[in-house]
Order: structure tokens, then C-alpha cells, then sequence
């Protein structure tokens, strides 16, 4: 089967030259000790992600979030260079891991977390919660899984639907599907696997209220803040989306223009409104459409695949189009098309345009809410190890006047 | 990977298939539909260890091969001689005895399904699902012990079983591909 290339190589120039020791990311990281940190890992077609919260306000320690493990051995590695660098205790520690989710049951997502659980798992408690949508499925994985989670009493389980959160501490995560009317279909098997897939939005900085000393005592206030969102899209395809479409509704009604502003003052934002979106199912054709890529406006799009050409064609054609219309606008007045590093769309298994790969992706953000999301690519093909110091972060490229007008 | 002493073990029998000690079966999963193609992956076949879960020994849950197949051509060769109703889902799960030579490590497509089973075919997708669902349950609460339970319920489910070893599945045969589908 020929797959044409979605997906062109990414110029060197757009690029930022390696940075002198510890490298760019760690320096950028000392630069702004209290950043979140999240990493897309280049697994091929696959999803591994982790997220380094920022220090606990309690007693400073950064502790960690991942959401789902491809394939044994390349997160356990992040997390030895993560802790060499000073960044994380030594993996394994007690109450380290803060979440682990699996968002959904196909090989490609937990095929490495049994590996895992092998490392790190153990009375100490080094896991502390984990999450999976309730979705069965007879494969090895899963019993692996299974095995591994009825010999270990000490990690709380949780089967999460959409509304779903869990702060921790800085950060917070809400559960955006699957949707309760999906959950209640699953033992039918009236939903497809991909459409079980737990899919997260994440907020930092979470909090909303700050303590004030006044002369002899201390106000508590209200302090919305313009935050920083982002929107992991598991394997999500349709049937999901919709489904937090009507669980999420959008705010600007025009048929209830009181209510949407009454809801855009309690919320803020549109619910699905993100800085950051891990595009779903490796943008498979299946994953987005326009209206979803439109409604998540999210700046930077991420995609955790291959860069074509793969068995299935990860990245689609169309999932890409979806993502680069709803940046630039160009199908009505047919305005030349800006490059993806324009547009910030960005996939793991890129190659450079000197065909050396582009790699993981980190991105950096600020809890100053002003402050852009940075990110940075690693360098790192599908099996072999991230090495931080090797991180090149991405130039800032200023939109153009045709894509700034096209911003829904 | 779980590491299980393999003189700990039996095979799996699955209620609707009893299989003889020493089989070499492999045991298949369709994993995915992505558009028009179904990937199917092929195990080794699982182990029971002594609290009665399912397992793969020595971390074979890697050692899988892969192959990608036209979802259409599947329904066509497996699915409608042999009137299973449903159309192919993620989750159907088939016994093979006789794998062929078109599994990989990198999912290559196969244009007849005969080059993925050479011989006889077992649809054993309600006996994995049970496993598995048994496996879920089991790591989500107590496991009590049969005489712990109520004798209603066991009394129940050895009628079940009687019904079904009264009932053992039956080879699924594979038809040609269909003229021109190449």
C-alpha cells in the first residue's frame, strides 16, 4: 500500500541551535523553576506522556502524572535523565507518581506499563492513583495489567467519565470522556475501544484564590486566572467528541446569548478551549474534524505518530487538514497555505530536513499566564533514549497576516 | 514483565474449546479497525497460573507478531461462511492451531487470510472476553473462594457450563478470497 506524505520534513532553521550544558530545555527549566512540564515521547504510532508537575507548594518536590506507555524501557529512561539532571527524586520514590492513566486498552497505549509497574510498583506507594475508562479487552496487556493491579492493593483505582477532577496541588485535571451515557454501553461493547479512551484537560495554574496579610489578619481572595490549558486527546474519535460536545457545551449560543454569557463569566473560557491539544488517535481521519479543531483553538497541535507512511497512514490527510484549517483559514479565499511550524502543528516521528529525527517534544509552561508555551524537540528516534541535553527548542514563528485572520 | 514460575501454570482451556496438554496454539486478537483495515496480533498461547489468571510466561506479552487485513475481505473469508452475525470488533479473539507465514513484527497487510491460518480456526471471543472480564473484576475487589459463595450462584453457573461442554466449538472454515479482490 502507498501512503502519500501528509507530513514535510521540519527545516533546521526553525529550530534553535543545541544549547551550551545542561542544554536549552534545562536551562530554560532552571530559568522558570516553577514551569509545568509535559512531554510527548516519539513512540512511533503511539502515545507515552509525562507530565512534570511543578514543586509542590508543600515541601517543594515535583512529583509526576503519565498518561499512557507505549513500550517498555523509553519513559522509565526520561525518568533516570529527569532525576540525574536534579529534576525528580529517584524514580520509584515514594508517592512519586502522582496519577498514572491508562486512557484506554489497546497495545499501543499500555503495551509498557506492565514494565511500569515492574519498576516502580511496591508497598512504598511509589503510585499513587490510577485511572482507566472500565473497558475491557482480551489481550496480554490487559491481563498483565490486571495481574499487576490485584497484587497491589495500595493504588486507588478509578474508573473516571466526563467531569471527572483531581487537583494536585498546582494543576488540575478533568475528564472530559468518556461521557457516562458511553461508560453505560461499554459491557455491550455498543462503544468501540478508541471511543472508551479518557480524554484530560489540564489546567495550570489551577488555583483561583490567593491569601492577602492586612495589618492583623490574613483575606482570602478570588483570583481568576488567565491559565494555561491543555487538551489530551487519547484515541477520542467521534462518538466521544460528541458526546463532550453536549457535556461541554459551547458558550456562544446564539439562541441563549444570556446564558452563554452567564457561563462564560462562572468558566472563563469555552470548556474545550485549549493552549496546547494532543491531536487524537495520531490523527487518524477518524480522530478530529474541522468543527472540533475550531472549537479547541488551541495554538499548538501535537501529533503522536509516525510522519506517514506507516501501516495505517498516521498522520491522515485529512485529520491534518482539519488542523491546519481551523489555524489559517485558506479553503474560501484560497490564501497560500503557512508550513505546520507556521501553524504550530508538530509530530513526533518528523525527520529534520537533514534527516536526522526531530523527536519527543517538551513543551514548558509558565505558571504567569502571560508568558507563551515554549517548546522544544529532542532529537530522539522511537527506541532509543531522550537525551535532555540534546533538546533544540522551537523558534517562535510570528503568525501572518492571512493566519492571524483566520483565528476562529 | 510479570515474571510467573512456569511449574506454576497450566495452559488455558477455555470453557467452549478443551484443549489437550501440549497444544501449540497460538492465541489471535483483532486489536484495531483503523478505516478499511483490521490488525490482528498473535501470542503465544496464555497460561492459568495457581489464582486461576490468565498470564504470558517470561514476558511474551512482547513476543507478538502482527498483520494488517482489508476488514471486508476478513467478514468475507471468516466471518460469513462460518454465520458469525456480527461484523469484525475489536476484541474478537481466535484460537489457531496452525498459524501460517504472513505474521511479522511490522503489521504487513495480507491479501487472503489463508496466509495468516493455515488450518482450522477457533472463534473463542466469548471465552476471552469472560477472562478478561474476570481479570478486571479480580483486580478491583475481593476474589472469594467457591464455598464462600452462595450455592444458588454456583449451582447456576455449573449448569452453564454443562450447557456449553455439551456445545464445543466447531473449526471456522476460511473460503478463497473472492475473485478479483487482489
Amino acid at each position: 500500500m502507498t501512503v502519500p506524505q501528509v507530513v514535510g520534513p521540519v527545516p533546521e532553521a526553525s529550530l534553535a541551535p543545541v544549547g551550551p550544558a545542561p542544554g536549552s530545555l534545562l536551562a530554560a527549566i532552571a530559568d522558570d523553576p516553577d514551569a509545568l512540564l509535559y512531554f510527548l515521547i516519539n513512540v512511533g504510532d503511539g502515545d507515552a506522556q509525562l507530565l512534570v508537575l511543578p514543586p509542590d507548594s508543600n515541601d517543594r518536590v515535583r512529583r509526576l502524572v503519565v498518561v499512557d506507555v507505549a513500550a517498555p524501557g523509553k519513559l522509565p529512561a526520561l525518568l533516570d535523565a529527569l532525576h540525574a539532571a536534579g529534576l525528580i527524586e529517584a524514580p520509584g520514590t515514594a508517592g512519586q507518581i502522582r496519577l498514572l492513566v491508562a486512557t484506554h486498552p489497546h497495545f499501543d497505549h499500555i503495551g509498557g506499563i506492565s514494565d511500569l509497574l515492574d519498576r516502580y510498583n511496591g508497598p512504598s506507594g511509589c503510585i499513587d492513583q490510577f485511572w482507566e475508562p472500565g473497558y475491557i479487552f482480551p489481550t496480554p496487556s490487559f491481563h498483565n495489567l490486571m495481574v499487576a493491579l490485584e497484587s497491589s492493593p495500595w493504588i486507588r483505582r478509578l474508573q473516571p467519565t466526563a467531569g471527572t477532577r483531581l487537583t494536585l496541588d498546582w494543576v488540575r485535571l478533568t475528564a472530559l470522556g468518556p461521557s457516562v451515557g458511553l461508560r453505560n454501553r461499554f459491557d455491550t461493547y455498543g462503544v468501540g475501544i478508541n471511543d472508551s479512551s479518557i480524554t484530560l484537560m489540564i489546567d495550570y495554574p489551577a488555583t483561583q484564590m490567593f491569601a492577602q496579610p492586612t495589618g492583623d489578619r490574613t483575606d482570602r481572595r478570588p483570583a481568576p486566572q488567565p491559565g494555561r490549558r491543555l487538551l489530551l486527546g487519547a484515541d477520542a474519535q467521534f462518538t466521544s467528541w460528541a458526546q463532550a460536545t453536549v457535556d461541554f457545551p459551547a458558550l456562544q449560543q446564539s439562541h441563549n446569548a444570556t446564558l452563554a454569557k452567564e457561563l462564560r463569566t462562572a468558566i472563563g473560557k469555552d470548556y474545550l478551549s485549549a493552549d496546547l491539544f494532543k491531536i487524537s488517535h495520531h490523527a487518524s481521519k477518524h480522530g478530529i474534524n474541522l468543527e472540533l479543531m475550531e472549537r479547541v483553538a488551541a495554538p499548538i497541535a501535537l501529533v503522536s505518530s509516525v510522519a506517514g507512511g506507516g501501516r495505517y497512514g498516521f498522520p491522515h490527510q485529512l485529520a491534518m487538514d482539519a488542523a491546519r484549517e481551523a489555524r489559517q483559514a485558506t479553503t474560501t479565499k484560497g490564501t497560500p497555505r503557512e508550513t505546520d511550524q507556521q501553524l504550530g502543528i508538530h509530530v513526533t516521528g518528523s525527520d529534520l530536513d537533514s534527516g536526522t529525527p526531530a523527536g519527543s517534544i517538551a513543551a514548558l509552561i509558565s505558571r504567569a499566564g502571560g508568558r507563551p508555551i515554549r517548546l522544544f524537540r529532542l532529537g530522539d528516534a522511537p527506541r532509543t533514549p531522550i537525551d535532555l541535553a540534546a533538546a533544540r527548542e522551537v523558534l517562535v514563528v510570528k503568525p501572518t497576516k492571512a493566519s492571524r485572520a483566520a483565528k476562529p | 514483565m510479570t515474571a510467573v514460575p512456569p511449574d506454576s501454570v497450566v495452559g488455558w482451556a477455555p470453557v467452549d474449546l478443551p484443549l489437550p496438554a501440549g497444544h501449540q496454539h497460538s492465541y489471535v486478537v483483532l486489536e484495531e479497525l483503523v478505516g478499511r483495515l483490521a490488525l490482528l496480533r498473535r501470542w503465544p498461547w496464555p497460561a492459568v497460573d495457581q489464582y486461576g489468571r490468565l498470564v504470558w510466561i517470561g514476558g511474551s506479552e512482547q513476543d507478538c507478531s502482527a498483520a494488517a487485513i482489508d476488514v471486508d475481505l476478513l467478514r468475507t473469508q471468516l466471518y460469513v461462511p462460518n454465520r458469525l452475525r456480527r461484523r469484525p470488533r475489536c476484541g474478537d479473539a481466535f484460537a489457531v492451531p496452525d498459524p501460517a507465514g504472513g505474521w511479522s513484527s511490522d503489521e504487513q497487510e495480507v491479501t487472503d487470510l489463508r496466509e495468516l491460518f493455515a488450518g482450522p480456526v477457533y472463534d473463542i471471543s466469548a471465552d476471552a472476553r469472560e477472562a478478561a472480564k474476570l481479570a478486571y473484576h479480580a483486580g478491583l475487589g475481593a476474589v472469594p473462594t467457591a464455598e464462600k459463595v452462595d450455592e444458588q450462584v454456583r449451582a447456576k453457573q455449573a449448569e452453564t457450563l454443562r450447557a456449553r461442554a455439551a456445545r464445543p466449538l466447531r473449526p471456522l472454515r476460511i473460503t478463497a478470497p473472492p475473485r478479483g479482490s487482489r
